[in-house]
């Protein structure tokens, strides 16, 4: 329904999509607790990519039921899922780390604010992240 | 229906659209050929009053008359006043015009700030809130721009009246106290720098408004002027107690230095909040404790009735304040939780009624970015809505216009039409 470009190591331009997911949610008069859930966990989510990857793509699909972002990179991949889960894990680089961004709550956080969060990744390939928010 | 103090006289407005652009809410359209108002997307701020250029906006505001309907009197002005003149001295003489005027008693919207700075710091130190940044009530055109676009942020907002209000209440409770009177018999009333001040601002439960009448600051001024030129005034000299940091930040929101032990921000200009205001919504202000917000440029001292520019004046107010402690030890009525009226709890009160049907939410909402993506994107306003997504918005929402009041898209049309039947 609605899809971003995200560029990797563009940290000035992250966070754009957000804005226009949210206006869009606030427009068609959504709940504010759940926009607050969407915003942060798809702000995250485009921050992995932004950290982490060439680049990728940010998809946002409204239904009547539900919310649907999915999350798209060709990026290095997650070689250990359930470690990458974990509070304050991080692979971010030093350089990351100095700009306030890698503290390894990312994946934590999408999955706490997302109702489902789905992974599929594969090494040296790329990541496809998919959350659903249940209205 | 929700009230606003801005008036249109549909007699002299030309539909010059200058107003359409100025408004930061998208407030006004045009509609054969005046404005109108929005009323749920006002906000009050002023800024068309400022831009028009015919003055044919104006502000509804209270006459000075009315304050002969009480038998006492009293007044609480906006240091901002004190700016408007030029000689240092000129503050205690405008001191001593009020009661010339008639207040039994004044105090300025100073005081409501070194009554709240101790309440606002209790805020700040308690750790457990991690509701950051808390803000500030002191400008009524931000709370209403909180309280009617972003519904996120209202638990931001501190639960404190602004310190215009903190005042009249010290004010109007300390005469009470002092003199034994009747509170019936008590008119307070309110000198306001700005539209938005004049109508109180809707903030929620539990709070009754505070003024008996508010006066704009620009027709006060104009008494004054008249005033201070009669020599047969004999001034006495009037004692105001206050603090430096009290008169600064009631002026032009100088709250960095009262609260230095903190992360503090002021903000000025309607659009610098709307912008901050978008930034906290999306969650991306994360290190600051506490920010007053106001819609003009330099705080109360931009105030659309201020006559002198709003640097000037700054630096006007810092020379008087420079007079004044740091601190004062003892106010003369004590001012707190207890015995003020200081509280209010702060609503949302969304002027977009929600939406429940989400479908047809989801519907209306592709059918104007549909329009949209047809519209020429100038923001010209010709059409009379302020930009190109507004017009989109009336055609599916208002229902006021058509597609073919765009004077671009109609132009094509003859244009298609003329090539069809000159070919």
């Amino acid at each position: 329904m609605m899809e971003f470009d995200i560029q990797g190591g563009d940290f000035l331009n992250a966070g754009e999509s957000s804005g226009v997911i949210k206006e869009y949610m606030k427009r068609i008069g959504l709940p504010h607790p759940f926009i607050r859930r969407v915003l942060i966990a798809a702000y995250e989510a485009e921050l992995n990519v932004v950290a982490h990857a060439q680049k990728g793509t940010l998809h946002f699909t409204m239904e009547e039921q539900r919310v649907i972002i999915t999350v798209k990179d060709t990026g290095p991949g997650i070689p250990d899922v359930e470690r990458a889960m974990q509070k304050g894990f991080s692979t971010a680089s030093s350089e990351v780390r100095e700009m306030g961004f890698g503290a390894g709550m990312g994946l934590p956080n999408m999955k706490q604010n997302s109702d489902t969060l789905t992974i599929n990744t594969e090494v040296g390939k790329g990541t496809e992240v998919i959350m659903e928010f249940m209205l | 229906m929700t009230e606003h103090s801005l008036v249109i006289d549909e007699d002299t407005c030309n539909g010059c659209t200058v107003c359409l652009r100025a408004c930061p809410t998208q407030a006004l359209i045009i509609r054969n050929g005046k404005a109108k108002l929005i009323n749920d997307r006002c906000i009050d701020c002023g800024e068309c009053v400022r831009a028009c250029p015919e003055k044919t906006i104006q502000s509804k505001r209270d006459q000075f008359e009315i304050i002969h309907n009480f038998k006492y009197k009293l007044l609480v002005y906006s240091p901002v006043i004190f700016a408007q003149f030029k000689d240092y001295h000129d503050y205690e003489k405008v001191l001593y015009l009020f009661r010339h005027m008639g207040f039994d008693d004044v105090a300025g919207v100073d005081t409501g700030g070194y009554i709240a700075a101790d309440i606002i710091r209790g805020f700040l130190k308690d750790k457990k809130n991690k509701k950051r940044p808390y803000i500030a009530t002191n400008c009524s055109a931000v709370c209403r721009l909180i309280q009617s676009k972003y519904a996120g942020l209202i638990e931001h907002v501190l639960p404190i009246r602004s310190i215009a209000d903190i005042a009249g209440e010290y004010l109007k409770l300390s005469f009470i106290n002092t003199h034994n009177v009747n509170p019936g018999e008590v008119g307070l009333f309110y000198i306001s720098p700005c539209p938005a001040k004049l109508i109180p601002a809707r903030q929620g439960e539990g709070c009754h408004n505070v003024f008996d009448g508010i006066f704009s600051m620009g027709d006060i001024y104009n008494k004054l002027m008249l005033l201070m030129d009669d020599n047969s005034i004999q001034y006495t000299r009037q004692e105001m107690t206050t603090t430096k940091f009290a008169l600064r930040w009631s002026s032009f929101g100088d709250v960095e230095h009262k609260f230095k032990d903190f992360t503090t921000l002021r903000i000025d200009g309607i659009k610098n909040v709307i912008r901050f205001l978008n930034r906290m919504e999306n969650g991306i202000v994360e290190d600051v404790d506490f920010v007053d917000m106001y819609s003009c440029d330099n705080g109360c001292v931009g105030g659309v009735f201020a006559k002198e520019d709003p640097h000037i004046a700054e630096y006007r107010i810092k020379r008087i304040a420079d007079k004044f402690p740091e601190k004062i030890d003892k106010t003369p009525f004590s001012c707190n939780e207890d015995t003020c009226n200081i509280r209010m709890k702060f609503k949302y009160d969304p002027r977009i009624p929600q939406k429940h049907d989400l479908k047809r939410a989801i519907q209306t909402q592709a059918e104007i970015e549909a329009l949209y993506k047809k519209l020429p994107k100038l923001d010209c306003a010709i059409c009379g809505s302020a930009t190109c997504y507004n017009f989109a918005e009336d055609i599916v929402l208002r229902k006021d216009v058509t597609i073919d009041d765009c004077p671009l898209i109609k132009n094509k049309k003859l244009e298609d039409l003329l090539k069809n039947v000159s070919s």
